[in-house]
């Protein structure tokens, strides 16, 4: 079966239709259309709590989002209207801090219609163009940082089951835990021979681990649709939400861990494109405000 | 988008994959004029599948009363209504599927259950169509009073809506025997396939949060053994086994003597575009014709029909396939109806199953003289 695919005509002109203005210069009251951001060396290890102090000395700039009209299913308006993105970095790992506006933040991806906040920050070597913003290519592979408030959830509360959405639910035993505490508590009441019952667990799918370690996923995408975790997963973050703002830390080692992950340097310039997703309006996957791909530079 | 065949529509549609037929398809025929309501099927899926954690209202096979009964909440009076009223021109369907009348940006018409749509799973149980306050004429066919069961589990469709909707193609349809598996791997949980299967047979993990579906059972059918469901059920209503496309169909394979050859057993909802592949026997009982081809489509009266004629006792070999369903836990791919028995065969040929069509009966005397009794129950 050949899925049906956007060509490269197509979304050169989607591309063109929503404008690319020329780069614009750092902070400004207006949102950029286009990502510059560039990544300061700091001389402290990069933070990976929002509030830290250094970040007041990291200049942040404003970029619109926008729809996303490329690939099926498509999102033609934004639910965020713009993300403040910093950046910098030791030499060792690089930082980034989204910051946007959202009434309510949404946390929880238990329930059918639950479905989370998170961002995401894309990265390819300088030169990838429309092709590669649409989640890189074969040949252009994008490294994706993603941060997901329902894994923050599980980190800062513990794992969210069933019972923190259904507080009432009764039910009388799960095989085979017979004689299992009640109810049974992810991840200690499952041992190994146990999680069969739990199949994305047991097939090893990241999203069904109850024990998280970093609420930020490193992630590689080689067109839409194919994303998924690399082996090293070394990414952190944390995200706050505080007065009707997210504020959110992504960071990795600037070298490469994986053979697909993008290697970056100090001195280098990368291509760069930040995503919001708001999960009260039913965003996941494709369905996300994004900007467009533009520039990220790493000071020497 | 890509045109592919629908045979049950009677002509070319709208998929977003271009058409490949697997080598086979696995199938099955429920007749619900047989059919208890037992739920022995739902709870022979639900103790193998489906007890887990996060699968609480989980149920692969789920049996509905019709037409009040509807598992989750509503969903085919949801998906219809969101079609709106469309067409049959004989055996061609003149509507719109529900990948043609996608709104844009999406690959089908389809919406997100609550969490409440589930909570009732047996809802509208033992309902009649309208309330019994007299005495109706139910000695007669079809009855002014009625209801019926109606099993369902994920249909295998030729063209499955939960296939083409997910983003990551984590659905795929096995080549070997058509049976359509969610990658446990792969899902992201983005809930698409639930949004977009009308048969609402993909459902969520509340627990690992990605998406779950009906298997079909495949490690028994890799061994030439029917699922689960198929051999537990109780009532003897269900033939599992392989179905061609009309131009391929052999009178000795079950399943295509039912769909193609007696036309006896029709798909679910054909109108929505995916070529389903669990047919149904119509109940002969309903007094709403018209109920039932939205339900079947427009073989109904047909089928009916047929049906009748092997109760009546005029058709032999039909009478003989329905005494072959649930007689042994074996795939049976070829039968034959002979001197009043019907045989089953497996793949290689080997008999696997044979049944008298009329079961050897002996009338005792009511009165036994031994114990000074008289017996209620003389045969
Ligand atoms: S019934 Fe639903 S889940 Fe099953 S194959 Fe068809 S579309 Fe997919
Ligand atoms: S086991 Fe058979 S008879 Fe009982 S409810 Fe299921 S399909 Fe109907």
């Amino acid at each position: 079966m050949k899925a049906q695919r956007i060509t490269r005509r197509q979304a050169l002109a989607g591309l063109a239709a929503l404008g690319t203005a020329a780069l614009p210069s750092v902070a400004q009251a207006q949102p950029s259309q286009q990502p510059d951001v560039r990544a300061v060396r700091v001389p402290v290890p990069v933070p990976a709590d929002p509030e830290a102090e250094v970040w007041a000395r990291v200049p942040s700039n404003e970029v619109s989002l926008m729809g996303q009209a490329m690939v099926l299913p498509t999102k033609m308006r934004p639910s965020i209207r713009a993300v403040r993105v910093r950046a910098c970095h030791d030499g060792q790992r690089v930082a980034f801090l989204l910051e946007w506006e959202d009434r309510r933040p949404d946390r929880r991806t238990v329930k059918m219609r639950e479905f989370k906040d998170g961002c995401g920050v894309m990265l390819l070597p300088q030169g990838a163009g429309a092709t590669e913003w649409m989640m890189g290519t074969p040949k252009m592979p994008a490294t994706v940082l993603h941060w997901r408030a329902d894994w923050q959830l599980d980190l800062d509360q513990g794992f969210q089951d069933v019972e923190a959405a259904f507080p009432n639910l009764a039910f009388d035993f799960y095989p085979p835990l017979v004689g299992a505490q009640h109810p049974p508590k992810l991840p200690e009441a499952y041992p190994p021979e146990a999680r069969r019952w739990l199949p994305g667990w047991y097939a090893g799918n990241p999203l069904s681990q109850p024990r998280k370690t970093s609420p930020v996923e490193k992630l590689v995408a080689q067109g839409a649709g194919t994303l998924e975790q690399l082996p090293t997963q070394n990414a952190t973050g944390k995200g706050v939400w505080k007065d009707g703002r997210w504020r959110v830390v992504l960071s990795k080692p600037l070298r490469a861990a994986d053979p697909r992950e993008i290697p970056l340097a100090p001195g280098g310039t990368y291509a760069v494109a930040f995503a919001v997703w708001q999960g009260a309006s039913g965003d996941r996957g494709a369905r996300k405000s994004i900007t467009l791909l533009g520039r990220l530079r790493v000071e020497p | 988008m890509p045109k592919v065949y629908n045979w049950q529509i009677g002509r070319e549609m709208d998929y977003p994959f271009e058409g490949r037929r697997p080598r086979r398809q696995a199938a099955a025929v429920f007749d619900t004029n047989k059919c208890i309501g037992c739920q022995t099927c739902t709870m022979a899926c639900k103790t193998t599948w489906t007890s887990g954690k996060g699968q609480e209202y989980m149920f692969w096979n789920n049996v509905e009363t019709k037409p009040w009964g509807s598992y989750p909440l509503a969903w085919d009076v949801r998906v219809l209504e969101m079609l709106g009223p469309q067409a049959w021109d004989g055996g061609v369907y003149r509507g719109r599927t529900l990948f043609e009348a996608a709104p844009g940006g999406e690959r089908a018409v389809g919406y997100l259950p609550e969490d409440l749509d589930y909570a009732y799973p047996n809802r509208g149980e033992d309902e009649t169509n309208v309330p019994v306050t007299e005495e109706r004429f139910y000695l007669r066919l079809p009855h002014d009073a009625w209801f019926f069961y109606l099993p369902r589990i994920c249909n295998h469709c030729t063209y499955p809506a939960c296939l083409a909707s997910c983003p990551r193609t984590a659905i795929y349809k096995r080549p070997e025997d058509g049976i359509v598996l969610l990658d446990q791997q792969r899902c992201r949980g983005y809930r698409d396939c639930v949004k977009n299967c009308p048969f609402k047979k993909v459902f969520y993990n509340h627990t690992t949060r990605v998406s779950e579906k009906c298997v079909l059972c495949f490690p028994a059918v890799e061994r030439g053994i029917q699922p689960r469901c198929m051999r537990n059920c109780i009532g003897k209503i269900r033939t599992f086994g392989f179905v061609s496309t009309p131009d391929r169909a052999t009178a000795d394979n079950p399943v295509d003597f039912l769909v193609h050859v007696r036309k006896v057993a029709l798909p679910l909802l054909p109108q929505l575009g995916l070529e389903a592949n669990i047919y149904y026997i119509p109940p002969v009982h309903v007094g709403n014709l018209r109920f039932l081809q939205m339900l079947f489509g427009p073989g109904v009266e047909g089928a009916i029909a047929a049906y009748r004629r092997a109760m009546e006792g005029r058709d032999e070999e039909l009478l003989g396939v329905l005494m072959l369903a649930v007689s042994t836990d074996r795939i049976v791919h070829r039968f034959r109806v002979s001197r009043g028995h019907a045989y089953g065969y497996d793949e290689r040929g080997e008999e696997v199953v044979r049944v008298p069509l009329q079961e050897p009966t002996m009338v005792r005397p009511a009165y036994d003289p031994q114990y000074r009794a008289y017996r209620y129950n003389v045969t």
